[in-house]
């Protein structure tokens, strides 16, 4: 017999995307134990900081762009609008692709934004702008999202890392990339599994053993450093502390620590495990997690394509939603779901759609954003955005606004101050809670 | 020019010029009189033309239906025909070109995408299936369900036992299941897990159409096997099975990663199976197989093709196909700077002599 209740991954260990659709809408989120095994949130009055000051943002990166027509700006009827309908949100007017019924039942938590005009159709060039929001100069190298949460939302002793991007595709691998604020900022990169190499302690080495190493480390240094005050020394010892903090951080990738129950919840696919360990750094106070999930170019069979793949963002999304919000997370942690373009409104000879960039559309939900807002508005036949067109600047003038982050503030290149966003852009403010 | 290529038994194939039409078709159908075809369209709706020796006249279209018109049949006798869309909706017509109104319309025949459709050889039943996994039985005379149950997976095609005993789905996972329709019960499985392939995270492939032989003792299967997932690349490939033993006696696969999906299938009374195939974009192809034979032994280019109707006088039929420079990221667009909708132009074949 057929193997259907499957989902992803392996052939033997699949639970089928599609038959998300099928599935209830939440199975319950309220049982979760924190099982995050970090010293910083077993301190309960240090977690309760974390969750009420720092902005943390989670990125789900749909490499290869997906389509703003069978995700959240359907145009069902229209020539262009391919096989799918569109379904009624929780918000009243706001409707979006079938594919996404748990989304739409939480469209009040979440803002969509359709009036996307990037100008650049090209996965690598528009790929690097969606990450920054602006482009690179000659002599500049501007550093993405994750480097600027790192810099600004990062703590000096933090535990853990400041940025984690998890790429285990191959299609638009783009590493992080911290630009000028150097390797300080620079991500912890997952491109093999969900394990972080080389920060597991030595098996030779006993527990007792590398405490001892590190008390001596410490005593010796502390009598070092005792009338020697200097920078140098201070960055020094920070940075073993930081080393020690990520490798405590190892239990943080690991969802064997979560309930079965939790991991159910957000799926046992390759996205799914990685939003739950996005959603497990979050928690613990890593400030940005990029989870990239491939293959949405989808130049043929489009509608198969999405057919498959949008329920299980759907599902990811609705997993991140509830669990965020359950933990009380959800107001200080951002999801920006994101590609570097949308897809063509025109089908192609094989089914498919092809690179869009002047008229697509993101999500963002929760981290200061005004959740319940479907922004800007394209034509009948999503070809051209008619109203509130928005730019990769104005985007991320909008996400730095609602983090708390003054998108006019300037870094300095030596002296010369180079400003957050494009000068003269302006959050969209309908946005910003 | 078109191509002019002898195949045998049937005389010379003509190609005739490929007629223009303004929407972009999906499956299309020759009544079983000949005269008159009809297609499913990319926006809800349905196109007739009366057919003669000569040409094709238009016939009002028919609305009634929403989105993609994937699937229409009609029944033996010619007095009907069905048609299912994407959105669950199954309507039945008159074949009088007058009438324009549905004999019945149901709405939520499924919960969303019928991928098939297939009328018993008596018009007994009509089935439908899709994405919702479930397998429908329904009246043909007057819409109402007969029979549901789950078919365990996408089906993406379907077809009855000429005897009129089984039915028989493909799915997306390769897995041809034979049913007792009087039941629902499966009563066996035949493997084309060839057609299948999980790459890249996703699922792609499956069994896209059937045929079967004059005398129904094969049954043919036409999808590809997939190379890779995304932008699917992937063989031509036809399994031929036994019927009575469920054993695969042919197997024909193309060479070329770009060839794509057999998505049509015809057997010709004079031995071989006319397929069209789906190509990468620009690509696609009309070809004639005979069974146990490597290649087809016919072959015309014809881009993107994804519907074939062959009249019952065997001797003329269409493909219906995609207009030319419909793809690609830097694609010439319209005076708004609009992507202009697809066509469908209507390639008309013809043996003579």
């Amino acid at each position: 017999m057929n193997t259907k209740s499957t989902f992803c991954g392996s052939n033997d260990h699949r639970l089928n995307r599609r038959g998300f659709l099928g599935l209830s809408a939440a199975a319950g989120v309220s049982a979760f134990a924190d099982m995050t095994g970090l010293d910083a949130l077993s301190n309960s009055a240090l977690a309760g900081e974390l969750k009420k000051d720092q902005k943390r943002v989670i990125m789900l990166w749909l490499a290869g762009g997906s389509s703003q027509l069978e995700t959240f700006d359907p145009k069902p009827g229209a020539p262009t609008g391919g096989p799918f309908r569109s379904i009624q949100t929780a918000v009243p007017g706001v409707h979006i692709s079938e594919l996404m019924p748990k989304l739409a039942a939480r469209m009040q938590h979440t803002c969509i934004i359709r009036s996307l005009n990037t100008k650049n159709g090209d996965h690598g060039g528009a790929a690097k702008l969606m990450m920054r929001g602006r482009r690179d100069e000659a002599v500049v190298k501007y550093p993405d999202l994750g480097a600027v949460m790192a810099k600004e939302m990062g703590r000096a002793d933090s535990k853990v890392p400041d940025y984690v991007t998890f790429y285990t595709q191959t299609e638009g691998r783009m590493a992080g990339d911290s630009g000028f604020l150097g390797s300080r900022y620079a991500p912890m990169e997952l491109t093999t599994n969900n394990q972080p190499p080389d920060i597991r302690k030595l098996d030779g080495i006993s527990e007792l053993d590398h405490v001892q190493r590190a008390d001596l480390r410490e005593l010796m240094s502390k009598q070092f450093s005792q009338g020697r005050p200097n920078k140098v020394l201070g960055s020094h010892n920070e940075a073993y502390q930081r080393v020690r903090g990520l490798m405590a951080s190892e239990k943080l990738f690991d969802v064997s620590q979560e309930s079965a129950k939790t991991r159910d919840l957000y799926g046992r696919s390759q996205f799914g495990e990685q939003a739950l360990i996005a959603r497990r750094l979050a928690e613990a106070g890593v400030p940005f997690i990029r989870v990239a999930r491939a293959w949405w170019d989808s130049h043929g069979q489009n509608f198969e394509t999405h057919q498959e793949m949008v329920p299980e963002l759907d599902h990811v999304m609705a997993a991140l939603i509830d669990d965020l919000k359950d933990r009380g997370l959800l107001e200080n942690t951002m999801i920006v779901t994101l590609a570097e373009f949308g897809r063509t409104p025109g089908i192609n000879s094989s089914l498919g759609r092809d690179h869009f960039a002047s008229a697509w559309s993101c999500s963002i939900t929760g981290g200061g954003i005004k959740g319940g807002v479907a922004y800007g508005k394209t034509d009948a036949n999503g070809n051209k955005v008619v109203e509130g067109e928005a730019d990769a600047a104005k985007l991320y003038a909008t996400i730095y606004s609602a983090l708390g982050i003054n998108p006019h503030k300037n870094y300095y290149l030596g002296s010369r101050p180079v400003p957050l966003v494009e000068p003269g852009t302006e959050a969209i403010k309908e946005l910003v809670a | 020019m078109p191509p002019t290529t002898p195949a045998p038994a049937k005389g010379t194939l003509k190609a005739a010029k490929p007629i223009p039409v303004s929407q972009q078709l999906c499956g299309i159908e020759y009544s079983p009189k000949g005269d008159m075809l009809v297609a499913g369209t990319f926006e809800g709706g349905i196109r007739r033309w009366k057919v003669t020796p000569a040409e094709l006249t238009d016939l009002p279209p028919l609305a009634g239906h929403n989105a993609w018109v994937q699937c229409v049949a009609f029944d033996s006798k010619g007095e009907r025909f069905f048609s299912a869309d994407s959105w669950g909706r199954v309507n039945a017509w008159s074949a009088d070109p007058v009438q324009t109104k549905p004999l019945w319309s149901v709405a939520d025949a499924h919960s969303t995408w019928i991928h098939a459709m297939a009328i018993h050889p008596k018009a007994e039943f009509l089935a439908t299936a899709g994405r919702d996994n479930i397998i429908r039985l329904t009246d043909p005379a007057t819409g109402k369900e007969i029979r549901r149950w789950e078919a365990g997976d996408d089906v993406l095609a379907m077809t009855f036992h000429p005897s009129g005993l089984s039915l028989i789905t493909g799915d997306l996972h390769g897995l041809i299941k034979e049913w007792d329709h009087s039941t629902g019960k499966l009563k066996r499985e035949l493997n084309a897990k060839q057609m299948f392939l999980h790459d890249r995270l996703q699922d792609v492939g499956g069994v896209r159409c059937f045929a079967w032989n004059a005398d129904a003792s094969m049954l043919f299967a036409g999808g590809c096997q997939p190379k890779s997932g995304g932008f699917v690349q992937g063989f031509n490939l036809v399994i031929g099975f036994d019927w009575v033993s469920g054993q695969a006696k042919m197997n024909h696969k193309t060479t070329n990663e770009a060839d794509g999906y057999v998505l049509d299938m015809h057997w010709n009374p004079d031995g071989f199976l006319m397929a069209v195939t789906s190509g990468q974009p620009g690509q696609g192809k009309l070809i004639f197989l005979k069974p146990g034979e490597a290649q087809p032994f016919q072959s015309y280019p014809v881009p993107n093709a994804h519907s074939l109707a062959i009249h019952p006088d065997g001797k003329r039929l269409f493909v219906s196909a995609t207009n030319a420079n419909s793809s690609g990221n830097g694609r010439q667009l319209g005076k708004d700077k609009e992507y202009p909708a697809n066509t469908s132009p209507l390639h008309g074949f013809e043996f003579v002599g």
